[in-house]
């Protein structure tokens, strides 16, 4: 989902500053212009979410619709007696 | 009317999310209809339309209550990078919407203010129709699996 609609960042984009090094509050306002007065605020306000998303592990996110399990295979039918 | 204490303060709280809700089923139809999934545009463009409506209601009986209706508060917008996200995320909404509808009921009720009580019970009947239609979306996904529920979603009605 997106982090912040203002600068459009995604959470892929915080993961992956996460990835280069910007892991604290500080440096994630720096990167993503949290504090630019195009932004709303409320992010930098809420900066700590970002922290939690940058230092998670490279990847997307699983969706959480779980795949449905495969049907059975046919068994083939009992030799005749 | 002279509103009892505590009902307005929660009428604002309902009102904020109606807000909030009116711009994330907007921005997630038209993000819809830019992937081309027509049918979904038009479901989340009728859902934030309601919800418009519905802050409408409340932005009248605020002002019957002699309250003042709180348009300058909006929650956080949350739209997700595909249909399952923006899903996932109308759920929560709905959710938190529908436990502080029903905690402005009971507290309505412990008030003594039965026409606030009345209108947010069919408010929360309107939005106990959102969640449904939300989990049946998700449920779709579910059975048939996304790239079929998306091929159903680029015909519009």
């Amino acid at each position: 989902m997106y982090a912040c609609l203002c600068r459009a960042v995604t959470e892929g984009d915080v993961r992956r500053a996460g990835r280069d090094g910007c892991v604290t509050a500080d440096a994630l306002v720096e990167r993503f212009g949290l504090d630019d007065a195009a932004c709303c605020g409320r992010c930098v306000r809420e900066v700590d979410r970002f922290v939690q998303i940058a230092r998670q592990p490279e990847g997307r996110r699983p969706l959480r619709v779980p795949v449905l399990p495969q049907p059975a295979l046919p068994q083939p039918l009992p030799a005749p007696v | 009317m002279e509103a009892k204490p505590g009902v307005v303060d929660r009428l604002n709280a309902i009102l904020t999310n109606e807000l909030t809700a009116i711009n994330q089923y907007f921005l997630q139809a038209e993000m819809c209809e830019h992937w081309g999934l027509h049918r979904l545009y038009g479901e989340l463009r009728r859902l934030s339309v309601e919800e418009m409506r519905e802050a409408e209601e409340l932005v009248e009986h605020i002002l019957y209550l002699e309250g003042v209706p709180n348009l300058q508060r909006l929650g956080t917008v949350r739209v997700g990078e595909n249909v399952v996200e923006h899903l996932e995320l109308d759920l929560d909404l709905e959710r938190t919407q529908d436990a502080a509808l029903a905690e402005a009921i009971a507290h309505c009720a412990e008030v003594g203010d039965f026409t606030t009580r009345r209108l947010l019970e069919k408010k929360i009947e309107e939005e106990k129709e959102h969640i449904s239609w939300v989990e049946t979306q998700l449920d779709a996904i579910r059975i048939v699996g996304l790239e079929n529920y998306l091929a159903q979603q680029l015909e519009g009605d």
